[in-house]
């Protein structure tokens, strides 16, 4: 367990760690107070569509780039026979990160609404733990499909598009959410997705570096 | 040790040289070790092959010998091989002589007078 | 010029005395060995039939750009697994790499070997999950040493903004802070400016001298005039085949330089492996066994550099391709 999130670590610089446990949970939180007074139950949700696009401008530090065709020849990794399972392991454990933070960051926020106004925060229309979870899995799905697009160029301006792109889709789930009838059974819809996404997206970093040891 | 890298005789053959006359006059003692070639090589910043053959050369000649997996030792320095030693010395150098006189021009008769007056200072200095 | 007779690589190895006492019997110990290696290219071929690296020397594999020292070493390294042939590792009986052997091996490349937004410090961290033989003291201390970060080395720089020379320099930092049997470097001097290309060589002596004999050196170079003085073994490359090889002592004396008058030039060239003519005489390179048909002539001998006998035999192999 230790050295799985050692490997993770291990590619996050200082200022990276900074960002995103600290820098950008502060941020989101002020932007959320601040909506939150003039729109009650409108900070969850702009955290839930801004987040992603945190995560997908911020990836670009981390593993930005590792799906191009050039950088998965990293060589050194591939000198080392734990190489190929270091990798794996980091990007599941960032997937897994990803999702602890919309979890924490959401979820904290819904505290401090119900401890300030002692009611649960309205979320346009429906309310409860339901749409709670909805909004982090979205967020999470999100960022999820948002980072491994914009894992496949190198330049950080890739990623600021892509996570454009990003909160416009995350903003169209919102919209879903009024539509939604049976919320736990949607909930269910993406934590699903949301695996298969993660599969998908750490396979295919993977075999990347399967397919550079044949590539010319 | 001293090497000169373009005087037109191989490093090893130079490397060679040098220790065999530690080992004639003594400064290298019977059984005492020779450095690794590796190390050798490190501190002369030259190829292994190099201290190799140089080491080689000398065990080919009767002056060391190699001891699995601990290197090359002196071997005991009889005078009879000494003297056989010294003598090819000998001869190698007079016949490098020779062949400078040739290219000089100098006669035979004129080398030899050359030889005489160089023993005489010799014989001077030691007296 | 008469063809060039075209040694298997045992036929070139083994035509010495094998029966050697003591410490030299370790010549004949093999760190790696590769039967019919192939791979093919876009209108090119490595053609490997044998190859053998003499353990506890260095190696040089000298090639021109293209001739296909990368593909090899990359091959050898397990980097490039879309090959045929077989290779042995250590004297092993069991054929190919795994995770054993890679954690024995030591590698440095030109290509993309880091993230480039890795520091030098993440660089340490990542050296210690991936390598069980990784010792951090020792590449605190080799990154120091070898003035990587700029003095007191600033952990916090990240790849991306470091010098070629410098990202070669972290590379060997890396590597070096292992405990490897065999080093395989394609291409290390390139990088360097001539001192640092000078302590490279200091540091292949090092390291050979550490495993008094147990470690090994292979580097590929296109310019060997650089790591001349630390090569044992060289392995000449040229459009995927292995031309000539051998110890470099023995090379020199296989190979004579040969300098002589302009008059004698037409005729000497008959005999000569590769020459260079001008209107005041002549010079190249000579096969030993052919200096008898320069008998007669005015001639100065002179042991050739490594480089000169490679430039000589390359030469000689492209004149070849080109005529067939």
């Amino acid at each position: 367990m230790r050295k799985k999130i050692k490997s993770y670590l291990v590619f996050t610089s200082l200022w990276y760690r900074f960002g995103v446990y600290l820098a950008i949970p502060a941020v989101l939180a002020a932007i959320g107070l601040l909506i939150e007074r003039g729109l009650p139950g409108g900070g969850l949700i702009v955290i839930s569509v801004l987040l992603p696009v945190a995560e997908i401008i911020s990836d670009s530090w981390l593993f930005g780039g590792i799906q191009t065709k050039d950088s998965m020849k990293l060589e050194y990794l591939k000198t080392s026979g734990q190489g190929k399972e270091l990798i794996r392991t980091a990007l599941w454990t960032d997937l897994f990160r990803k999702l602890l933070s919309a979890i924490v960051i959401m979820a904290l926020f819904s505290l401090a609404m119900v401890m300030g106004k002692g009611e649960a925060p309205e979320a346009a229309g429906t309310g409860g733990f339901g749409s709670l979870l909805y909004l982090v899995l979205l967020s999470w799905l999100v960022s999820v499909l948002g980072t491994f697009v914009s894992r496949y160029a190198s330049l950080v301006w890739i990623n600021l598009i892509v996570s454009y792109g990003a909160m416009v889709l995350a903003m169209l789930g919102i919209f879903l959410l009024r539509l939604a009838e049976h919320i736990l059974l949607i909930d269910l819809l993406f934590a699903i997705f949301g695996i298969l996404m993660s599969t998908v997206a750490v396979k295919a970093a993977v075999e990347r570096v399967e397919r550079s040891y044949h590539d010319e | 040790m001293k090497l000169l890298q373009n005087s037109g005789v191989p490093i090893y053959q130079q490397i060679a040289e040098q220790l065999r006359a530690d080992i004639l006059a003594g400064k290298l003692k019977e059984g005492e070790y020779l450095p690794s070639i590796r190390g050798l090589a490190k501190d002369l910043r030259i190829s292994v092959i190099t201290t190799m053959k140089a080491y080689e050369q000398l065990e080919a000649e009767g002056l060391v010998t190699a001891a699995q997996g601990k290197g090359f030792y002196v071997n005991a320095q009889d005078s009879e091989m000494l003297k056989e030693q010294h003598l090819r010395r000998v001869e190698e150098a007079l016949a490098e002589a020779i062949r400078a006189a040739r290219i000089a021009g100098m006669t035979g008769k004129e080398l030899q007078e050359i030889l005489r007056t160089l023993l005489d200072m010799q014989d001077e200095k030691e007296s | 010029m008469s063809k060039k007779d075209v040694k298997t690589t045992k036929e070139i190895q083994f035509n010495d005395k094998t029966d050697r006492p003591g410490q030299t019997a370790q010549m004949w110990q093999k760190a790696l060995q590769a039967w019919n290696l192939k791979k093919n290219f876009k209108g090119f071929q490595l053609s490997v039939p044998g190859l053998e690296l003499p353990k506890g020397f260095a190696t040089a594999l000298i090639g021109e750009n293209g001739a296909g020292k990368t593909t090899l070493l990359n091959i050898l390294t397990g980097i490039r697994l879309d090959y045929k042939g077989e290779i042995s590792y250590f004297g092993r009986q069991e054929k190919g790499i795994d995770a054993s052997v890679q954690e024995r091996i030591g590698y440095t490349g030109p290509g993309s070997y880091f993230l480039p937004q890795w520091t030098i410090r993440q660089v340490e961290e990542i050296s210690g999950l991936l390598f069980d033989n990784f010792h951090k003291d020792r590449y605190r201390a080799l990154c120091e040493e070898l003035g990587i970060g700029g003095s007191g080395t600033d952990v916090s720089k990240q790849v991306k903004s470091l010098s070629d020379g410098n990202r070669m320099k972290l590379m060997l930092a890396a590597v070096l802070a292992r405990d490897t049997s065999l080093l395989i470097l394609d291409e290390p001097a390139s990088p360097l400016d001539p001192l640092m290309r000078d302590r490279l060589c200091d540091m292949i002596r090092n390291y050979l001298d550490q495993g008094g004999g147990e470690k090994t050196v292979f580097f590929s170079t296109h310019n060997i005039a650089d790591m001349e003085s630390v090569t044992d073994y060289a392995i000449i490359l040229e459009h995927g085949n292995i031309v000539e090889e051998g110890f470099v002592e023995e090379l020199k004396e296989k190979y004579i330089c040969v300098k002589g008058e302009a008059a004698d030039a037409e005729r000497a060239g008959e005999a000569m492996f590769s020459m260079h003519r001008s209107a005041y005489g002549f010079e190249g390179i000579c096969l030993a066994r052919n200096l008898e048909r320069l008998a007669g002539m005015d001639i100065t001998l002179e042991t050739p550099t490594l480089s000169q006998i490679a430039v000589a035999v390359m030469k000689a192999n492209t004149n070849l391709g080109k005529k067939a």
